[in-house]
């Protein structure tokens, strides 16, 4: 008898504790992406694109996309009930998208905050900054190889971030960056909208819109913003960004494909994939109040296409030449590109801190030195350490005389 | 009827009184067969029951000599003479009681009593039908001998004999109840066997009090420590090269008559989740196929509730595309999933039983209603979500892959709790419920052996447990099952690791 008042005392209490947050998953709608633009007054406009779990047919739509005044994007999630039976979960969220004009405003950090609080919400959230509004991003946007919304981000992120021409922005790094307040933090940078007339360019010095397409999603994201202190200060081009990844003390890229002026003739172009297999080697003295910095970024070249049919394959002279002009090319932009961050943003996107920091016993030492200050006057040392690591399948270039039959 | 131990100095008394004991007039299988000695000029009777002897020795090897033999030379009792003179069968002892003549006649032997003489002599006759060796019904392996036990205990000592020839392997006969009627063997290698054990077995099979019983199934449940536990603590087989195995490694074997297998005590979990094919196969693909083994236990034990778990309460931790798709196929499903899990753990469990009870000649129909029913029909019916089909049939595919029907019974039940507890409070639920399970097994103990021995408590071993060296490490015997004897051959010299 006793037994059994103690068997049912414990079902009860396993039924009490237990059950109250069960959900089923089809009582629930997922939301994929989340758009916040500000808008004039006191108030933000937060949009939810919320996942059909129904397969998308000839009449079904993937998603329904929602925008809704609220106070913060969070607790837009309780308002939009007047829309979607279902209750809002953040669990699948893939990307948090704001516009520009958000970005660049002074509370837009605060806003970003219950991010961090809510469980649902996962940290590996890509940041996505548009040159519109958030909610027409998220509107235009009409992947057309992933029938589903999620596939779109998934892939998206994971593709750019292999090619360089974007940042690994997710809200982790985000607040990580911002917490240490050493460096500015880049977030990935996409518009819908084309400009007008697109932007004559090489294949990887366009911000998001110039880029010229036809046909296709109208989706554009190359490049990044850069955020300093909380708030979006410029945007970088998707060559910028490369640099600034490839900079990086740890391996950032794996690859990425880039192009060349030929030294010998300087019509043509010769195209090469890069490889960085490992991170740059950043050597940080911080003595002086000034930082003296030492980078060495070793590469490796694999040359895809020479146009001009001269052979530095088998001429080993004019490898030598190849190397150290792209070595010099390389170098020339990079050091253009660090100029542009320690006079315009005072602050570097590179990572340095963390070697910079090493040289400190403290951490209370590091912060006193004030490394976002002073690295605007350092004394910065590139040194680009090419290998030329192959010339794919075709060794000596086509006889053109051969092939057009003289 | 009476108990009388003395035997009457007249036959006809004898005779009589045998008659009583069996009702022989009513009970026409007692028989009682009228002999004249013409060498000692004695009558002669010669009790047995029909259907338990074998007619052809009955004939052969005692009423043919008793009725050819012309001249005896001894000079003792008539049974003396008998014995030693006329009777030609291999196995004849002599009965001083009366009461011992109805035990010997119950075991199938025949009892012959001569005029004026108090005492009689039994001789080994027994002959009952039974199978031929046939091949293992659900211990099968694809290498190694194919033969089982069959429902004769002799055949079955003859079994393990055959694989261990050793003159310490000792075959001790008990008997059992009340009326000692049931004889339990109880086979062990002296030297290897720790004596506590044996003094324990011994115990425990003489505790039991009942009138008869009738197998080695029934007899695990009287000897088995903890009846109210799903935990199995003897281990039931039917192949007589695992037995063998085992008495080599100084466990027990026990062998009755009537069951076409035998108990090995005292068992840890590694023999539950073993087979005989770990050892035949090579290395490598013996343990493979325990790694396959150990993956099902744990899928079966757990896939139903990790499921219920994750959907209803960590939705996060599906990718989203498998979230959607699921969400899709619910969407027209009526039931909360946990019901639907019910459902379908219910409709498996029904076609498990009527697969078993189902008469062999409409067999096959079952698969193709199972598959049916389960598979197509409920899913486009809206009752269940494909899903759940998958769920349902990769644990009822799991539970299958464990070797050992009691095991097998502990895993498929104590799934329902984990359902329970993964149902009301999630992954915490399965994660405390998986430790106190854990909790649980690793304080049973099989005849004072721990369930999880050697690894916890930690001894040192051959290491033979979730996988197996290659067999020339293995050179140590169980310590915990005895610590006699521990070393079955040197220590391997060369490229060993131990």
């Amino acid at each position: 008898m006793k037994k059994s008042l103690l068997v049912i005392h414990i079902i009860v209490l396993v039924f009490m504790a237990g059950c109250w947050d069960r959900n089923e998953l089809d009582e629930l709608a997922y939301v994929i992406a989340i758009g916040i633009d500000a808008i004039e007054e006191d108030g933000f406009v937060v949009t939810y694109q919320i996942a059909n779990p129904e397969e998308a047919g000839e009449d079904d739509v993937a998603s329904e996309i929602i925008s809704i005044h609220a106070p913060d994007f969070l607790s837009a999630r309780d308002l939009v009930v007047a829309f979607v039976t279902r209750e809002v979960v953040f669990t699948h969220t893939k990307v948090l998208i704001v516009s520009e004009a958000f970005a660049r405003r002074d509370e837009f950090l605060n806003f970003m905050k219950p991010a961090i609080r809510e469980r649902q919400l996962s940290r590996k959230i890509n940041l996505i900054v548009s040159k519109e509004r958030a909610s027409d991003f998220i509107r235009n946007n009409k992947p057309t190889l992933e029938t589903r919304p999620h596939k779109f981000f998934e892939l998206m992120t994971d593709r750019w971030e292999n090619t360089g021409l974007v940042p690994d922005s997710t809200l982790h790094s985000l607040f990580h960056r911002m917490e240490e307040d050493s460096g500015v933090f880049l977030a990935t940078y996409s518009s819908t909208v084309q400009v007008e007339g697109g932007r004559e360019g090489k294949e990887d010095d366009h911000i998001p819109g110039e880029v010229n397409i036809q046909g296709g999603n109208p989706t554009q994201t190359i490049g990044s913003a850069v955020i300093k202190e909380g708030k979006m200060i410029a945007s970088l081009t998707g060559e910028e960004t490369r640099f600034s990844l490839l900079l990086r003390p740890e391996k950032g890229i794996e690859k990425m494909i880039a192009t060349y002026p030929d030294p010998l003739e300087e019509k043509y172009r010769i195209t090469a994939r890069l490889l960085a297999e490992e991170g740059s080697q950043v050597h940080v003295n911080t003595k002086n109040r000034a930082p003296t910095i030492h980078v060495k970024v070793p590469v490796k070249l694999e040359i895809l296409s020479i146009e001009s049919n001269i052979d530095y394959v088998e001429d080993l002279e004019k490898q030598h030449l190849l190397k150290n002009h792209i070595k010099t090319l390389i170098e020339d932009k990079l050091n253009t590109f660090i100029k542009r961050t320690q006079e315009e943003f005072r602050a570097e996107p590179f990572r340095w801190s963390l070697r910079a920091r090493r040289t400190f016993l403290t951490n209370k030492q590091f912060e006193e030195y004030r490394w976002m200050d002073n690295y605007s006057f350092a004394e910065i040392h590139i040194e680009v350490d090419i290998e030329l690591k192959e010339f794919g399948k075709q060794l000596a270039p086509t006889d053109m005389k051969q092939v057009k039959g003289d | 009827m009476g108990n009388r131990c003395e035997f009457y100095k007249n036959l006809n008394e004898n005779v009589e009184f045998l008659n009583r004991v069996f009702s022989a007039p009513l009970n026409t299988d007692f028989k009682v067969r009228y002999v004249y000695l013409t060498s000692i000029k004695c009558d002669v009777a010669i009790f047995y029951l029909s259907g338990m002897v074998n007619f052809e020795s009955l004939e052969t090897t005692i009423i043919r000599p008793l009725i050819d033999k012309k001249a005896v030379s001894g000079k003792d009792s008539l049974s003396e003479v008998v014995q030693k003179e006329v009777l030609v069968n291999k196995d004849v002892r002599k009965i001083d009681c009366l009461d011992d003549v109805k035990i010997e006649i119950l075991r199938g032997n025949t009892v012959i009593i001569l005029d004026k003489e108090t005492s009689g002599l039994s001789i080994t006759t027994t002959g009952f039908e039974h199978r031929g060796v046939e091949k293992p019904q659900s211990e099968n392996v694809l290498k190694g001998p194919m033969e089982s036990f069959v429902e004769s205990g002799f055949i079955n000592r003859s079994l393990i004999r055959k694989q261990i020839h050793n003159e310490h392997l000792i075959t001790e006969s008990l008997t059992v109840g009340v009326k000692k009627s049931a004889v339990v063997s109880m086979m062990y290698i002296n030297g290897i066997v720790s004596q506590e054990l044996v003094e324990k077995v011994k115990e425990r099979i003489n505790e039991i009090n009942v009138d008869c019983l009738q197998g080695v199934s029934i007899l695990e449940q009287h000897i088995e420590e903890r009846p109210y536990s799903l935990l199995p603590s003897i281990l039931y087989t039917e192949r007589p090269d695992r037995a063998a195995a085992f008495l080599q490694e100084g466990h027990i074997v026990l062998i009755m008559d009537n069951s076409p297998a035998c108990l090995v005590v005292p068992v840890t979990v590694w023999s539950f989740f073993h087979t005989a094919e770990d050892y035949y196969q090579r290395w490598a693909f013996g343990n493979f196929i325990r790694c396959v083994r150990l993956l099902a236990i744990f899928v079966a034990l757990l896939v139903p509730s990790l499921y219920i778990a994750i959907t209803n309460f960590h939705v996060e931790m599906i990718p989203a595309d498998l979230v959607l798709s699921i969400a899709a196929t619910r969407e027209r499903v009526p039931f909360p999933s946990i019901v639907e899990v019910i459902i379908m753990e219910m409709a498996f469990e029904l076609l498990r039983e009527a697969g078993i009870r189902i008469p062999s000649a409409i067999g096959p129909t079952i698969g193709i209603v199972g598959a049916l029913i389960l598979g197509q029909a409920a899913v486009e019916a809206n009752i269940i979500s494909p899903i759940l089909v998958i769920v349902v049939a990769i644990t009822g595919l799991a539970s299958f892959a464990i070797p050992d029907i009691s095991f097998s019974f502990f895993v498929r039940l104590l799934r329902f709790i984990f359902l329970f507890f993964g149902a009301t409070m999630g992954l915490f639920g399965i994660a405390a419920c998986l430790t106190v399970l854990i909790a649980y097994c690793s304080t049973a103990k099989s005849f004072e052996v721990p369930f999880f021995a050697p690894i916890s408590p930690h001894y040192r071993s051959s290491k033979d447990t979730i996988i197996r060296p290659p067999l020339w490490k293995m050179w140590l015997r169980p310590f915990y099952v005895s610590r006699e004897n521990i070393k079955r051959k040197t220590r391997p010299e060369g490229n060993s690791s131990q």
